[in-house]
C-alpha cells in the first residue's frame, strides 16, 4: 500500500532488503510499514495450515505478523527500520 | 520528602497523569512504556524521527505531555520498555535494551490500557484485515495506508474516527457498517448527558464522518472476508436486535481491506499476575480487576487506572490516573491525608460521572451474542495454533470442564499472543455450547513472561 504523502515527516531514507530485493524505507518507519509500501501484505505462512499472515493488530501483541530481520524473528509492527537490514518473510 | 519508589505501567492517558501527580507530590517515579514515545494508543507520537506535518501537536494529550516535561526529572521515562512481570509484592519484571532486571517498587499503578475485542470471523486471519486500532496506527503515526478500498465494521465510535482518518488520508472507505441498529445507537445518547466532553467527542466523529461522504449503515456487519493470499472482498449482513445474521440479507462487496473494531477489552495481565481479584463486567469489556474509588486493587499498594481497569475512554483515564497517582502519592507518605482528601474529592466526583456514561455506552456497545451465529466450523478461534471452532467444540463435546482443560486439549490459548486473540472468543463460545454464563468462568491464566523475552534477554536476569 502507498504511503501517504504530506500527512507526516519523514526521517532520512535508507535502504533495505526484503527477500534479496533492494526496498526503500524511511528512519521512524517499523518493518511492516516498510513491506506494506513494497506492497507485500502477506509477511508469512503459517506452521500448521500454511495459510498466509500479515498484519493484524499493529500494537505487538497478536504475533502474526512475525518476520526475519538478520536472522532473527521479530514482530514487524515492533522493529524499527535500520539501513542496511535485511527482511526475509517466510 | 519520601523513601519510596512508585512505578507507573503504560504511558498513555491514564500513566502520563498518574507520573505526574507523584512526581508533583515529590515521589520519584519510574514511567515504563512498550512503545517508542509516550502517549500510548490514543495520544500516539509518531516514532522519531518521524513527526507530524503542520507542527506540533496541540490537544490533550500534547497538554499532558507537557505537563510531564514540567514534572522534570522525579519521573524516569523508560521508552521500549516490556514490563513482563509483577511478584508480590510488588517487583516488577522490565526488558529494556538487550538485559533485563527486576525494579522492587513501594506503589505500582498499571495503566495499561486496552486493546481491540477480538471476534472471530470466516476469513479474519487474511493479511489486508486489520484491527480498527492498526489502521490508526498506521495512518496516524507511520503514514502508510492499510488498503485502497476500505470497509470499516463492528460497533461503537471509535469506528467513525477510523473511517474518518482513513477517508482523509486518502483511502476510499466503501462503508462503516455499526453492528448496533440505530435505535440501539439512540438509546445510548441520555448517557452523554451531563458528560459534555465525551459527547463532544461522539459530536466530532460523526461529523467527521458526514464530511467525508462515507455511506454507514447500522445494523449491518461483515459476515465473512473473502480472499486467498490477501482480502479481495467481503460479505456484508444484516442483522436483528440480538446481532443474528438475518439469512438473505448477504452483498458482496470487493475491497482490499477490512478494519474491524468491535470495541475493547482491558489488559489485565499484569493484575492477575500479582494476584488482584478479578470481576467479570461486561459494561466495562469483560474481566476487570476489582478496585477502590482510587484505583487500588485487592493487593495493597498496587493501582489500576484508566482502561486497563475497565474500558471508559481516555477522559476517564486521565481523571483516574490522578486518582491513582495522588492515592499512591499519599500511601508513600508523600501527601498529607487532608492535602490528598482534598484534591482527591472532585476527581472522585468526576470519575463517577465519567464511569456512568462509559457504563451506559459499554452496554449499547456490548457485542450481542447473536454475532456468533457467524462462525462456521472451519473458522479459526485460535489464531496462533490455528484452532478452528469445531476442534473447541469437539472437545466439549468430550466434556472438557473450562477453558483450561480447552487449552490444553486443543492448544487454543497456548500461543504467542498468550490467549488475548482469543480468550473473548473463547469464553463466548465456550458459553454458548455448553449454556454456563462468561461470568462464571474462569478466565485463561496469565504466566510470566507476560509479552514474550528472548531466552538470551532472560538469561541476563541478575
Amino acid at each position: 500500500m502507498s504511503r501517504v504523502e504530506g500527512a507526516l515527516v519523514r526521517g532520512a531514507r535508507v535502504a533495505i532488503e526484503i527477500d534479496g530485493a533492494p526496498a526503500e524505507a524511511f528512519l521512524g518507519e517499523t518493518v511492516a510499514t516498510a513491506l506494506l509500501a513494497a506492497g507485500r501484505r502477506a509477511f508469512r505462512r503459517t506452521d500448521r495450515r500454511g495459510a498466509p499472515r500479515g498484519l493484524y493488530c499493529a500494537i505487538g501483541l497478536c504475533f502474526d505478523c512475525l518476520v526475519r530481520v538478520d536472522g532473527r524473528r521479530v514482530r514487524a509492527c515492533q522493529t524499527p527500520v535500520a539501513a542496511g537490514m535485511r527482511v526475509t518473510t517466510e | 520528602m519520601t523513601a519510596g519508589r512508585a512505578a507507573v505501567v503504560g504511558a498513555g492517558p491514564a500513566g502520563l497523569a498518574a507520573a505526574i501527580e507523584l512526581a508533583r507530590a515529590g515521589v520519584a517515579t519510574d514511567l515504563y512504556d512498550e512503545n517508542p514515545a509516550p502517549g500510548g494508543q490514543i495520544y500516539r507520537q509518531p516514532p522519531p524521527p518521524l513527526r507530524p506535518a503542520g507542527g506540533a501537536p496541540t490537544g490533550a494529550g500534547a497538554a499532558l505531555l507537557a505537563e510531564l516535561r514540567e514534572a522534570g526529572a522525579r519521573v524516569r521515562v523508560h521508552p521500549g520498555a516490556v514490563v513482563w512481570g509483577l511478584f508480590p509484592p510488588r517487583t516488577l519484571a522490565v526488558w529494556e535494551g538487550a538485559t533485563t532486571a527486576q525494579a522492587a517498587t513501594d506503589a505500582v499503578v498499571l495503566a495499561t490500557g486496552a486493546y481491540d475485542r477480538p471476534v472471530p470471523l470466516p476469513g479474519w486471519t487474511l493479511p489486508g484485515v486489520y484491527t480498527a486500532g492498526a489502521s490508526q496506527v498506521l495512518v496516524k503515526s507511520q503514514g502508510v495506508l492499510p488498503g485502497r478500498r476500505v470497509l470499516v465494521a463492528g460497533t461503537g465510535p471509535l469506528l467513525a474516527i477510523v473511517a474518518a482518518q482513513l477517508a482523509g488520508a486518502g483511502a476510499h472507505v466503501v462503508a462503516l457498517l455499526e453492528a448496533a441498529s440505530a435505535r440501539a445507537v439512540l438509546a445510548a445518547a441520555p448517557a452523554l448527558w451531563r458528560q459534555w466532553g465525551v459527547a463532544a467527542d461522539a459530536w466530532r466523529a460523526w461529523r467527521a464522518l458526514r464530511r467525508a461522504r462515507i455511506r454507514v449503515r447500522t445494523g449491518h456487519t461483515v459476515a465473512r472476508i473473502l480472499g486467498e493470499a490477501g482480502v479481495e472482498g467481503a460479505v456484508t449482513v444484516r442483522l436483528d436486535a440480538d446481532w443474528r445474521p438475518v439469512p438473505g440479507s448477504e452483498t458482496t462487496v470487493a475491497v482490499d481491506a477490512v478494519c474491524l473494531g468491535f470495541g475493547l477489552v482491558p489488559s489485565t495481565e499484569l493484575a492477575a499476575l500479582a494476584g488482584c481479584a478479578h470481576r467479570y463486567a461486561p459494561e466495562a469489556g469483560g474481566w476487570v480487576p476489582v478496585c477502590s474509588e482510587d484505583g487500588e486493587t485487592s493487593v495493597p499498594g498496587v493501582y489500576v487506572a484508566g482502561d486497563g481497569g475497565g474500558i471508559g475512554g481516555a477522559r476517564a483515564a486521565v481523571v483516574e490516573g490522578r486518582i491513582a497517582g495522588l492515592a499512591a502519592a499519599a500511601r508513600l507518605g508523600a501527601l498529607s491525608p487532608a492535602t490528598a482528601a482534598a484534591r482527591l474529592a472532585p476527581l472522585r466526583a468526576r470519575r463517577r460521572g465519567l464511569r456512568r456514561a462509559a457504563a451506559a455506552l459499554g452496554r449499547a456497545g456490548r457485542v450481542r451474542d447473536g454475532l456468533a451465529a457467524l462462525v462456521t466450523p472451519d473458522t479459526l478461534v485460535c489464531r496462533c495454533e490455528e484452532v478452528t471452532a469445531a476442534e473447541v467444540t469437539s472437545v466439549l463435546e468430550e466434556g472438557a470442564a473450562d477453558l483450561a482443560e480447552v487449552k490444553r486439549m486443543t492448544r487454543a490459548g497456548m500461543g504467542l499472543c498468550q490467549g488475548r486473540m482469543c480468550g473473548p472468543g473463547l469464553a463466548a463460545l465456550f458459553a454458548r455450547r455448553t449454556g454456563q454464563p462468561v461470568d462464571g468462568l474462569a478466565p485463561l491464566s496469565v504466566r510470566p513472561p507476560v509479552k514474550p523475552v528472548p531466552l538470551d534477554v532472560l538469561a541476563t536476569l541478575p
